[in-house]
């Protein structure tokens, strides 16, 4: 026992001063800090929003950009995630002369163009100003689509270049940022999110659902029925308890009556089926259940179910003078533009238009492009 | 004190400083950031295989041994079916499978898959039986896709008295080419 000593004494005082050391870090021993809820999609003032260029998807992503960026009031940032310097000089020069402040985050690696799938921003809890990040366990189809792999680094690359204000948590859990519509009650999740968890995941359904309302801090609420699509895409929450609901019927009575008119818009053709239908009806009927007034709004799905032309894949900001919505619109789809303006305006939203007519092929639109990482 | 005993002594503390700090300090790294599935401090679940059960019943789905899944094969599957009641009971299987091509670089998100739905398969089980039966698809595996095979389970008691089952991802089989790393 006697040789042993120096060996016991020495574990003993190293034990010591590690302890010692992981006791001073702090922060680092504790829990990391909880967040607060998902941040709504129409309460508060933007403040900081993200968005991503990729050279590539220049054709695709240029024109909404310029349109959507030089009408921003100028208290907005807006980080732009880029594969280089290079890149975000050329955005720069592509979309002109903008009032809002553009900050590059220069990553390693390939990326899509799309922000809003990447993660979901939850606010900051009280006595703490860190929005935290919550991104999924994987990107779809990752293995296979480098862009996707890329995409999933996303979220730690803005936590690295805007912290400590901005953190990054990965869930155990698949999703897309557009798979959920939050506003300040409620969070709708889509079907599908059920499919790419069950039995992968999660246990069972109540597990999942659970899970999201402990990371979401709201009230979760399961599509029976949708259009096998982002949320976005066919519905908004607005305030006061309004949802806007894309509506087919109503889209068919603004879409191009010539045959050549209306492939030029939608090549696979429009998809005005009572099984489609059906769907959108479903969102509204569920959304009227859960307590929200409902108004329709137009939309034209196509059949490939994908390509929309879509009046609520918008973004909301709300100011104190005023309620302003970045509206997509479709050259070549005057009647159905005007619709749709119509019912924002009535509804008591100044537009301001946003020309997505490079975007809607790729199965997205201005509220795909763009996610929002701060209100105030 | 001897010289040697406090060398031992210093020695020994230095390494065991070291292996705590390891072992418990990488939280003082990268400030901010935490790319660990825990779900905000949450409880995360682990699957492995995945496992439909419904009316005491459990179902695993396998490919069939000794094929190969590439395109133009028509798999095979193997559906091992585990009655974990004391009771023989009747289940009614349904199988969909959905394919996805790759994707195009540019776009938001995959094309729509297209489904592919199997006749039901209904299947009597013996109390503590186990069953085995192969599922033949009779479908050809596309090129340059995600294959992506559901069952979803059903039998008469069940159905009366709760919502329609989910359906369960059991297996994915990929015939994607890698595609070259971006330059």
């Amino acid at each position: 026992m006697a040789s042993y000593w120096p060996r016991l004494a020495g574990i003993a005082i190293g034990l010591g001063i590690a302890v010692m050391i992981l006791a001073l870090a702090g922060n680092r021993w504790r829990r990391l800090p909880s967040s607060g809820p998902v941040l709504s999609e129409h309460e508060g003032r933007l403040r900081e929003l993200v968005i991503h260029y990729e050279p590539s998807a220049r054709e695709i992503v240029l024109t909404p950009y310029r349109d959507f960026l030089g009408q921003l009031d100028k208290d907005i940032t807006v980080d732009v995630v880029v594969p280089s310097r290079t890149a975000f000089d050329e955005l720069v020069t592509g979309v002109g002369a903008v009032k809002c402040r553009l900050r590059p985050i220069i990553v390693d690696h390939a990326m899509s163009t799309w922000s809003r799938d990447r993660w979901l921003a939850l606010a900051p809890v009280p006595g703490n100003d860190a929005i935290t990040l919550w991104s999924p366990q994987g990107e779809m189809l990752a293995e296979s689509w480098p862009e996707r792999a890329g995409d999933e680094r996303v979220s730690f690359d803005l936590a690295r270049a805007l912290g400590p204000t901005v953190r990054a948590e990965r869930s155990s859990l698949y999703f897309d940022g557009g798979d959920f519509l939050a506003d300040n009650r409620n969070v709708f999740v889509m079907p599908r999110v059920l499919k790419r968890n069950l039995q992968i995941s999660v246990k069972d359904r109540a597990e999942l659902l659970e899970r999201f309302s402990s990371a979401l801090k709201r009230n979760v609420i399961l599509l029976d029925e949708a259009p096998d699509h982002h949320a976005g895409m066919f519905m908004a929450s607005i305030g006061n308890n309004v949802m806007l609901v894309g509506d087919p019927s109503l889209g068919r009575q603004y879409f191009p009556e010539s045959k050549a008119e209306g492939e030029a818009l939608l090549p696979d053709g429009a998809d005005f089926t009572p099984e489609t239908q059906h769907l959108y009806d479903a969102v509204a009927a569920q959304s009227e259940a859960s307590g929200y007034r409902v108004v329709r709004m137009p939309v034209v799905p196509a059949y490939d179910g994908r390509t929309f032309l879509t009046y609520v894949n918008s973004i909301i900001d709300s100011r104190d003078d005023k309620q302003i919505v970045y509206l997509p619109f479709y050259r070549g789809a005057d009647r159905l533009n005007s619709a749709a303006k119509k019912v924002w305006e009535e509804l008591g939203y100044t537009v301001r238009l946003v020309d997505c007519t490079s975007t809607y092929r790729y199965f997205g639109a201005l509220h795909c492009l763009v996610n929002v990482l701060r209100r105030i | 004190m001897k010289a040697e005993d406090i060398s031992k002594m210093t020695s020994t503390a230095l390494m065991t400083l070291v292996i705590v700090l390891a072992a418990f300090g990488p939280g003082l790294i990268g400030f901010g950031a935490a790319d660990a599935a825990n779900d905000l401090g949450g409880n995360v679940t682990r699957i492995g295989q995945p496992v439909l059960r419904m009316g005491g019943i459990e179902l695993r789905l396998d490919p069939a041994d000794g094929q190969t899944l590439t395109p133009g094969d028509e798999p095979v599957f193997t559906l091992t079916a585990f009655n974990t009641k004391g009771k023989p009971t009747t289940v009614t299987v349904e199988t969909l499978m959905t394919f996805s091509r790759k994707p195009s670089r540019l776009s938001r998100n995959p094309a729509m898959p297209t489904e592919i739905r199997q006749s039901p398969l209904t299947l009597s089980i013996g109390k503590k039986e186990t069953r085995i039966v192969s599922l033949s698809t009779h479908t050809k595996l596309p090129a340059d896709s995600r294959v992506d095979v559901y069952l979803r389970a059903t039998n008469a008691e069940e159905e009366r008295s709760n919502p329609p089952a989910d359906l369960i991802r059991m297996l994915s089989i990929s015939t994607i080419v890698d595609p070259p790393a971006p330059q």
